[in-house]
């Protein structure tokens, strides 16, 4: 990736980018025109061996994985790239350059991977896409001439960086505003059609036989904006997970101590990312299962106590091992800290808290059991552990695990502080009845719950994530008048970390994939044997729901050769960076 | 570097297989498939229908995801055990069969005071509707089953029944073609009297060969004027004259297009293809452009510098 050549070179860069993205379109369009001359009319086409689901399952959910990197990483490269002009640090320029070092190759792998998923929609499932041009044809010109816009942008902000400091440095600040603003409008188109798939609305009839009533409604419909605030939070998350597991590769990797300090800061940066949108993560998706349910009851039921039961549990592992993963990087993190160690007796209890939140966010209540299983339990769910599966004690739990994680946080940024403020035995003393306080009620709501209808459990939930958020309000406005002028133990050693610490860093990254691929499953699966739900049948081969083996086997799959594109993503930011150093 | 990346790999892979591992193992495996179709007529007798009953139950009909009907099952909806008793005095002056035939096609009518959701409705879906879309014949199998639960079984499939049954279960089958205008000869009811298949002679003349009959302009007059021209062995007067004032000229000139096979230069205009064509024209010129100015000035600064 060439830069230092003044405008003409980097105008050279965009070309190439825009060029790539024009050759990609126009590919498509040949073979979406060359199709219906090379087949018959079919209402499906069966792909070989592995299947026309398989096929597009794949291509859908690796395309969505890059989609989500890519539309990622601009927020937060522009959060730092903002943070470094504020506090005058120019490392955090150079983080920001780095972290957008690895859009390039990203841009041109999601692309691609979109143009395989639009030709095998077509080409395999055209009756399908038929419907949808029905109902959303107007949007894909508009959606296509996004794409560049966003392409143009986004190689323009990456290709100028060097160009635009200094006093022009504005000027590039709103070049990565409008890649966001481009990122998120195509966010928001795409979410249309996904959710109008699961939750259809602005139209009458079935099949192929419909009439829009309201375009509108068929873009806004349901699931749209929980898709969208989730996907978003989502997309800086894996974004934020994705750049630490590049920088734990290259701190490994790394040759000299500068070096090692330079990528261990990245990833702590990473992964702070990662978890700051991963926390509020579980209440994005509480608001889109709530209008999942208040689309379709029996939707709702399918996907949280009916075919997709069981593998809440497996979600309910993932997310655990996020927690510990988090938690344990954070106490290895610690190491590197003078005065870190003052904290070393909270790591038991944290651990204990995060265990058994696992332990009971993994307790099914309902599921679809065997009659062997049923009758050795004595009823459809554990008579003693059952208690557990339910909602109460999940979001009991749940809020405990955060409620530690961010501790944890708090006592990593107290590091190598002592607090010689008057206010600081006070603003402790505040905390802990404050944390009492909030414990006390996460519990007490978790028990009431029990023992009041649904309904109210139901509006009883959100009470709980808001004591959580006012309790990180209070602790940090404390927190901050108590340990102004603190007194530094040291500075934190940069690179000074264990190795293990940066395989946590792609253990994060890992189990991030795997729950992406795997709720993406879960999403797209409830809609069951129907393309689009109850207006447009599938009556492929594949409308079925496939055991539960099989689905994990296939995001198994997806999440490999994700890692292998993302190996060559990696390979590619360094030889840029090392071209980038050599002299020219 | 290259042990490193080795060791990573082989990192992201075990955790890979243990997630995996389980969804292989520790999770149950059943395939779920789409109902099937029930062979329901008026000869099914009472037996078979009740146990025809039972299948919809837990399959097409998916009333066990929130209904029990032994001792371990769901409890959102109510235990139907001794349902069908129970159907015959649930509402005064309301026969079981009724009753049980309103709570599955008008759920809201009756809510069972304990299961009332807030505002005292009811989170049942309507069973003759997606995604259950029992048919008529279904619908009473259910019933009979229901009614088997503790009652007396009063369903009788009709002939009626079973011709609604056949009707509704009538979906394309043929490969659709999905060019704009071909969905409007349906839409319009065009196919209630001329063939698309070249299959069968129908009350209009076909139009699997129409444009090699006539051309666009003559399409057109046939659908808003259909006696103006009248084709040859058929007789005029018959085909309605109102298309004129039901089929909107958007769509008018989507039947005629794809009838005719001919293009208007306002749909040349709006192809897709050409709309590909002027985004990359637009971005790749503009681009070019602002790169030759760049060189440009580069050059004329390089000369004023030396």
């Amino acid at each position: 990736m060439a830069q230092g050549r003044g405008w003409p070179g980097a105008l050279t860069g965009v070309r190439g980018g825009i060029l790539k993205i024009s050759l990609i379109f126009t590919g498509i369009y040949v073979v979406l025109w060359l199709l219906p001359q090379a087949f018959g009319a079919a209402d499906y086409r069966q792909f070989p061996v592995i299947g026309s689901r398989v096929l597009v399952w794949c291509l859908a959910q690796g395309h969505l994985m890059f989609a989500a990197f890519v539309l990622g990483v601009p927020i937060f490269a522009l959060i730092a790239e903002v943070l470094g002009v504020v506090s005058k640090n120019e490392r955090y320029d150079g983080l920001a350059k780095n972290f957008t070092r690895l859009l390039a190759m990203s841009y041109t792998i999601t692309a691609t991977l979109g143009a395989l998923l639009l030709v095998a929609l077509v080409g395999l499932y055209p009756r399908f896409v038929a419907h949808m041009e029905k109902v959303f044809d107007p949007t894909w010109g508009f959606y296509v001439a996004v794409i560049f816009c966003e392409a143009l942008f986004a190689y323009l902000y990456w290709y100028t960086w060097d160009l635009l400091q200094g006093p022009r440095k504005h000027w590039h600040i709103t070049l990565g505003i409008m890649v966001n603003v481009l990122g998120i409008a195509i966010l928001a188109i795409t979410n249309a059609w996904t959710g109008y798939m699961m939750t259809p609305g602005g139209i009458e009839g079935t099949e192929l036989g419909i009439t829009v009533n309201s375009r509108y409604d068929a873009f806004v419909n349901f699931a749209w904006n929980p898709l969208n605030i989730h996907r978003l939070l989502a997309n800086v998350c894996f974004g934020g997970a994705i750049v630490g597991a590049y920088a734990a590769f290259r701190f490994l990797a790394a040759t000299d101590d500068e070096e090692r300090a330079e990528y261990d800061w990245m990833g702590y940066i990473g992964s702070f990312i990662a978890v700051a949108a991963f926390i509020p993560l579980p209440f994005a998706g509480y608001y889109l299962g709530l209008e999942i349910y208040s689309y379709s009851q029996q939707m709702g039921v399918s996907m949280m106590g009916g075919s997709f039961a069981q593998l809440w549990i497996l979600q309910a592992i993932l997310i655990g091992s996020l927690f510990l993963a988090i938690n344990l990087y954070l106490w290895l993190a610690m190491g590197r800290i003078p005065g870190g160690e003052r904290y070393r007796k909270f790591q038991a209890p944290v651990l204990i808290v995060l265990a058994t939140g696992l332990a009971v966010w993994a307790t099914p209540h309902t599921i679809i059991a065997t009659f062997a299983e049923m009758k050795a339990m004595g009823a459809a769910h554990h008579p003693r552990l059952g208690v557990l599966g339910v909602m109460s004690a999940k979001n009991t739990a749940v809020n405990l695990m955060i409620l530690s994680t961010f501790i944890t946080f708090m006592l990593y940024r107290r590091g190598n502080k002592l607090a010689t403020s008057n206010f600081a035995a006070a603003a402790n003393w505040i905390q802990c009845l404050a944390f009492v306080a909030t414990v006390g009620g996460i519990v007490w709501i978790g028990i009431y719950g029990y023992f009041v209808p649904a309904a109210v459990r139901v509006g009883l939930s959100g009470y709980q994530p808001l004591m959580v958020g006012a309790f990180m309000v209070l602790f940090l406005a404390v927190e901050t008048p108590a340990f102004r002028g603190a007194e530094s133990l040291g500075e934190i050693r940069w690179g000074q970390m264990p190795r293990v610490s940066q395989y946590v860093l792609f253990f994060l990254a890992t189990t991030f994939t795997w729950l992406m691929g795997l709720m993406g499953y879960i999403r797209s699966g409830v809609r069951q044997h129907w393309h689009v739900y109850q207006v447009m049948r599938d009556a492929s081969e594949g409308a079925y729901i496939p055991t539960h083996g099989f689905a994990t086997m296939i995001v198994s799959m997806i999440v490999l050769t994700f890692f292998l594109f993302v190996a060559m993503v990696f390979a590619l930011a360094m030889r840029s960076e090392q071209r980038e150093q050599q002299p020219s | 570097m290259r042990a490193v990346f080795l060791n990573i790999l082989a990192f992201v892979i075990v955790i890979d297989l243990f997630y995996m591992s389980i969804g292989q193992w520790w999770l149950s495996q059943t395939e779920e498939h789409p109902p099937a179709d029930l062979e329901i007529t008026v000869d099914t007798d009472n037996d078979t229908l009740v146990g025809m009953g039972r299948t919809l139950l837990g399959a097409k009909g998916g009333c066990l995801l929130c209904h029990k009907i032994a001792e371990v099952g769901n409890t959102r909806g109510p235990d139907l055990r001794g349902v069908g008793a129970r159907a015959a005095s649930r509402r005064p002056g309301m026969s079981a069969e009724a009753y049980l035939v309103e709570s599955l096609t008008n759920p809201g009518a009756y809510v069972v005071e304990e299961f009332a959701a807030a505002g005292g409705e009811t989170i049942m879906p309507v069973a003759t509707q997606p995604p259950a879309d029992l048919s008529p014949t279904e619908l009473k199998a259910l019933v009979a089953y229901l009614q088997s639960l503790g009652g007396e079984i009063t369903v009788e499939i009709t002939e009626q029944d079973v011709a609604a049954a056949a009707a509704k279960k009538q979906q394309p089958k043929a490969a659709a073609d999905t060019r704009p205008g071909a969905d409007l000869l349906t839409k319009h009811g065009c196919i209630a009297c001329h063939d698309i298949r070249g299959t069968m002679r129908l009350v209009g003349p076909p139009l699997t060969n129409v444009r090699e009959r006539l051309s666009a302009a003559e399409i057109r007059q046939s659908i808003l004027d259909p006696d103006a021209v009248v084709a040859e062995g058929f007789p005029p007067g018959l085909m309605l004259k109102t298309f004129a004032d039901t089929v909107p000229p958007e769509e008018l000139d989507q039947l005629v297009s794809y009838l005719s096979g001919e293009v208007p230069l306002s749909e040349h205009l709006s192809h897709p293809g050409l709309q590909l064509a002027g985004l990359i024209l637009l971005f790749n010129g503009g681009v070019w452009i602002l790169r030759r100015l760049a060189i440009r000035r580069a050059v004329a600064h390089g000369e004023s510098n030396a």
